[in-house]
């Protein structure tokens, strides 16, 4: 396995945080998960993450949050070459039409989960966007194979061509 | 670098350094110099310091510089007629990599126009729903796929396949290891089949042309493809009886349409008049690589296979096989292969079980190793070991680079033994246990059937 | 013209009148100019050219004047004896301005216009009369002018004075509406919550009543599940429950600190594991230590209770915490009172509409000082829109950042709350507006929905006799201050 590749899920309220640390942890075998509850605590551990030289693959983020907003944090991310890469997605109970029409626009926000989210909407969108995360960014995807979507990395890997006789 | 790499890098240093200090009486300087060369590659390739087809390019270089008539060591006084430079640097033109070159232009045009995926769609209907059948269906495919495809991208694309099926089959239900297993057997299987079918082939039959045994396209399937059926009616039995489906109906549901563009049809006519061409080859006399050169050719000059695409071709196996190739020259010109098939007592093994022990050593080295580097490590000493007498004849030097060849190519036991291995184990569907015990009884059974073929099928045919 | 000036003739025209008729009859023409004319006869229509002189000898004539658009006539001045009807047109010579017609039986004299030259020149005493009942008669008319003109004076500013009455009437009215619209509003706010609320209600105790019943079921399972177990798998399973029901959640950087730990103590534990371990109490982690050090299987089974007890513990905080919030949207819109004006501690609307705002108010320091204070006499549904108009104002200036300072006390006569945001303050221009209905700063509505911000603030606070003040004080920021009388008012 090449770096570790980090799930990071930013969230204020703890239960909340519990549960959708919870409602995600077939991923942990495969993917490290970090918790924070403020976007300034965030780009602390994103700064940490970059520092050891690993990667972001996805950021699941609560929209109200004490101090910095997390569309903001989304939007600062995406300007910021190191984590453009990262897959975003806004988890929240109130956001304004205003607030997300500028999270898609400026920060390239790949899914808005709705509070209260069902299990398997939020397992299937972590799982969607981990897949192109590693299609992406990772050289070889085999060990994520089982967890994330198989059949889309495996039609990489046919056309791809990343993996070959030897 | 982790620690098997350092180990690797330091082990294959001092190789390298070993007969450069000891004096190995009966071996010329040359030879010495082409030992240094041949552990250094042997430990490289074995611990992975560097990728594979890099030590490919080292040992091109190294034999250029150490080796060859314009390097640094002068060879003027010594038996060793240096060879030029240009022998090396050729190997990455041999005629068999030009043959593989054409295979990689016809499988990724196909992946291009999903002539693959279509064949599969179109070859997988007769097998009905019967669990059992659509297994040997889903193995016959992928076997015949494999043939002129990478035995990796057919793999990917089989799983493709197969994932849907596995998604609606009960997590408890054996079939979905058998089906898993299928497909990676089948593909390292159908490898042998032809000479493009897996690099080991190449190797080994550039090793031969070097002998001056030219071999046909159409007479090596004659030699490969029965092991291939047989073994691939076996691996099914087996994975049946292991593993044997609970549920009496699989749905197959293949969707998707034939490419209808005029570079689709291009593709699809050169594809069956060059496979045509290659299996006709004995009629009319026109060389498998010189046909190679027909797809690569019509292909490009129509645009049905563009820049982007010439250059995803997978150059590095082309590398890979033509360091084995160089290897093998070096050995054999410089005589350290024959000094190395001289310094064991070959004379008192009976001709049978020397080829056994070279099958069985090829098969257990390459579970762990690539079948490349395998075949590219063990041609020499199995040419030597003909040409120095110890088995007779053209004949026997055929015979053992058969032997070598296929062998490799049955080395299904681990996940890291061959990449569609790897991609089947990720699945997840599949537990290493498994593909150990299948693996192990395949890998047995072919060994036997190989031997038999040595002493029952192939002195007749040749 | 000779003229007595000062002479009696100009008040009382009767004696000229008198005189002329007696010179007419000395003339022995009389009965060619003397005619006795019944009721309601019309002299002249408006438009006539005048040929004759008209003196009104005894009776009344009314003049009319035609409306320019309709044509019906209309009064415009009634005349008595010793008039001179005519006079404008025969002393100009044009056509008549009005039409003349007799109120009652009328006599007077009628001479044409030639015999008018005639008989002045005859009877010299008669062209002094005549001149003189002219001028009495112009005179009268100047007087009846004036007094048209101070009438209509009067009657101007008495209109005035009626729309001013009318505008101010419009104006209460407006205002009693737009109370009566944001009453109405509480009201269906009141309602829509008692509804709310009871709906609310069923489903939450439903589910904490379940929980409570799945709790106890699940430990009897657990029991019997165990029962072939060596019995301290239970009693260890029940404390790692209990436990798990206490643990709450330490913040996610400890978290992170302690499972950096935790990973090297538990080498071999997975991810899950290690991240539900970082949550537990230190005692535990001891005794999973100890535990496990033998038995490796134990530890699913041990973080399994924990969890177990994490969740019901999840559930119970989340069901009272939906409680809390209907039991503060109920008090504060005070859904279940009939009577709005109640002996009631402020402190507790206040806490209400903390929690309520809590949504908007959660990213600012907060500081609350509420000491008891004496109860007051009031609306607690009103008082609470006011302490949540403020405070949703001065969440509006700050935004997500800043400090909210909440105070109360008392003095002798009132009590007062303060509520002092650290925003930019309040522009000195306008401070003196802001409580004015429809004043705003915000360009796009009222967020809350409910109204007309400070304006209704300020009249609630008025309908308690008390009042409502903004000041910039000298610590920064804006601060707002409500004092409301102790003594009971009577309310308006």
């Amino acid at each position: 396995m090449e770096s570790k590749i980090y799930i990071l899920v930013v969230e204020d309220e703890p239960e909340v945080l519990d549960s959708i640390v919870r409602d995600i942890t077939e991923f942990e075998d495969h993917f490290n998960v970090e918790m924070t509850d403020t976007a300034e605590e965030a780009e602390e551990i994103i700064d940490q993450i970059l520092e050891e030289e690993e990667m972001i693959g996805l950021i699941l983020c609560d929209h109200v949050l004490p101090g910095k907003n997390g569309v903001d944090l989304l939007i600062e991310m995406q300007n910021d070459e190191k984590t453009k890469p990262t897959k975003k997605v806004l988890i929240t109970g109130q956001a304004g039409l205003e607030e997300t029409v500028k999270a898609v626009n400026e920060a390239d926000l790949k899914h808005y989960i709705a509070k209260p989210w069902e299990k398997s909407d939020l397992v299937d969108i972590t799982r969607k966007l981990l897949t192109d995360y590693v299609i992406e960014h990772v050289k070889d995807p085999l060990p994520y194979m089982q967890v994330l979507d198989a059949e889309k990395i495996a039609e990489h890997l046919r056309t791809g061509r990343q993996i070959t006789d030897q | 670098m982790n620690k098997t790499k350092s180990i690797g890098l330091i082990l294959g240093i001092i190789g390298f350094m070993i007969p450069l200090f000891v004096q190995l009486p009966g071996l010329s300087l040359a030879g010495h110099l082409a030992m240094s060369i041949f552990i250094l590659a042997a430990v490289f390739w074995m611990f992975e310091t560097i990728p594979i087809y890099s030590t490919s390019i080292l040992i091109i270089l190294l034999q250029v510089v150490l080796l060859s008539a314009e390097g640094f060591v002068p060879y003027s006084d010594t038996v060793y007629e240096a060879i030029s430079y240009e022998r090396f640097i050729a190997t990455l033109a041999d005629p068999i990599i030009i043959l593989f070159l054409g295979g990689f232009v016809l499988a990724d045009a196909s992946v291009k126009y999903n002539l693959d995926k279509n064949m599969t769609r179109i070859l997988l209907k007769p097998f009905g729903s019967d669990p059992k059948y659509i297994i040997l269906g889903l193995m016959a495919v992928t076997a015949v796929l494999s043939a002129f495809m990478s035995n990796t991208a057919t793999t990917a694309m089989m799983i493709t396949v197969i994932i849907p099926i596995l998604a609606r089959t009960d997590y408890s239900d054996p079939a979905r290891i058998s089906i898993a297993l299928s497909i990676p057997f089948a593909a390292n299987i159908g490898g042998v089949a032809t000479p493009i079918g897996t690099p080991p082939n190449a190797v080994v039959i550039a090793a031969l042309n070097q002998q001056g045994l030219n071999i046909e396209f159409g007479s090596w399937m004659l030699y490969a493809m029965p092991l291939a059926i047989v073994m691939l009616i076996f691996a099914w039995f087996l994975l049946l009886k292991l593993h044997p489906p609970a549920t009496k109906v699989l749905q197959l549901d293949l969707k998707g349409e034939w490419t209808r563009s005029t570079k689709a049809y291009i593709l699809y006519v050169v594809f069956a008049l060059t496979v045509l061409l290659w299996v006709t080859e004995s009629l009319h006399g026109i060389r498998s690589s010189i046909v190679a050169l027909l797809p690569v050719a019509v292909l490009t000059l129509t645009n049905t296979f563009e820049k982007e695409d010439i250059r995803k071709l997978p150059w590095e196996v082309l590398w890979l096989i033509a360091g084995g190739i160089s290897l093998g020259i070096s050995m054999k010109t410089t005589g350290l292969a024959d000094w190395l098939v001289g310094s064991i007592g070959w004379e008192h093994m009976a001709y049978m079980i020397l080829l056994g022990v070279f099958g069985g050593f090829a098969l257990l080295m390459s579970n762990f190793l690539s079948n490349t580097v395998t075949a590219s490590l063990m041609i020499p000493l199995g040419i030597s070991l003909a040409t120095s007498g110890v088995i007779d004849g053209p004949a026997s030097m055929m015979l053992i680079g058969l032997v070598i060849a296929l062998s490799t190519s049955f080395a299904m036991v681990l996940p890291i033994s061959t990449p569609p291995n790897a991609i089947a184990v990720s699945t997840g569907v599949v537990k290493t246990k498994d593909m150990i015990v299948s693996g192990a009884i395949i890998g047995a059974v072919a060994i036997v059937l190989i031997l038999l073929m040595v002493h029952f099928y192939w002195p007749y045919i040749l | 013209m000779k003229f007595k000036l000062g002479a009696q003739w100009l008040e009382d025209r009767t004696s000229v009148t008198e005189m002329l008729q007696r010179l007419i009859d000395e003339t022995g023409e009389q009965d060619r100019y003397l005619f006795t004319v019944a009721k309601d006869t019309k002299i002249f229509e408006e438009g006539d050219t005048l040929n004759n002189v008209y003196i009104l000898l005894d009776g009344t004539v009314k003049l009319y004047k035609k409306k320019p658009y309709n044509e019906v006539d209309y009064p415009v001045i009634e005349l008595s004896s010793g008039s001179f009807i005519g006079i404008i047109a025969f002393t100009t010579g044009l056509e008549s301005l009005t039409s003349a017609r007799t109120v009652e039986e009328c006599k007077f004299l009628r001479i044409p216009l030639e015999d008018v030259e005639r008989l002045t020149s005859e009877h010299p005493n008669i062209a002094r009369y005549l001149d003189e009942l002219i001028l009495a008669n112009l005179l009268e008319r100047f007087r009846q002018n004036i007094i048209l003109q101070m009438k209509l004076d009067s009657t101007v500013s008495k209109l005035e004075e009626e729309r001013n009455e009318l505008r101010k009437a419009y104006k209460d009215l407006q205002e009693a509406q737009n109370r009566l619209v944001h009453q109405e509003k509480l009201a269906t706010l009141g309602q829509l919550v008692a509804g709310f609320a009871h709906e609310v209600n069923n489903p939450t105790s439903a589910i904490i009543r379940s929980t409570d019943t799945l709790q106890n079921h699940l430990q009897r399972f657990m029991v019997r599940a165990y029962e072939k177990e060596e019995s301290d798998w239970r009693s260890e399973g029940q404390y790692f429950f209990d436990l798990g029901k206490k643990a709450g959640f330490p913040d996610t950087s400890t978290i992170r600190e302690r499972s950096k730990k935790l990973e090297k103590e538990f080498p071999e534990a997975k991810k899950s594991q290690i991240r539900l371990m970082a949550q537990m109490q230190s005692e535990l982690i001891e005794k999973l230590k100890v535990l496990t050090k033998e038995n490796d299987d134990r530890l699913p089974y041990l973080l399994n209770q924990f969890e177990f007890g994490k969740m019901f513990q999840n559930i119970k905080s989340a069901g009272e915490r939906i409680s809390g919030l209907v039991q503060s949207l109920k008090s504060y819109s005070r859904a279940d009172t009939e009577d709005r004006y109640e002996w009631i501690d402020i402190r507790e609307g206040i806490h209400d509409t903390l929690q309520l705002t809590s949504n908007r108010i959660k990213f600012y320091e907060l500081y609350i000082d509420l000491p008891e204070v004496p109860m007051i006499y009031a609306d607690a549904a009103g008082l609470n829109q006011v302490w949540t108009n403020i405070i949703l104002n001065a969440s509006d200036v700050m935004g997500k950042q800043g400090s909210l300072d909440v105070r109360c006390g008392s003095d002798e006569e009132n009590v007062w709350v303060s509520i002092r945001d650290s925003g930019p303050g309040i522009d000195e221009e306008i401070i003196n507006k802001i409580f004015e209905p429809n004043f705003t700063t915000k360009k796009t509505g009222v967020k809350f929905g409910l109204g007309l911000g400070l304006s209704i603030s300020k009249e609630i606070v008025e309908q308690h006799n008390g009042n409502i003040r903004a000041e910039n004080p000298e610590e920064g920021g804006a601060r707002f201050i409500v004092e409301l009388p102790i003594e009971k008012q009577d309310k308006q």
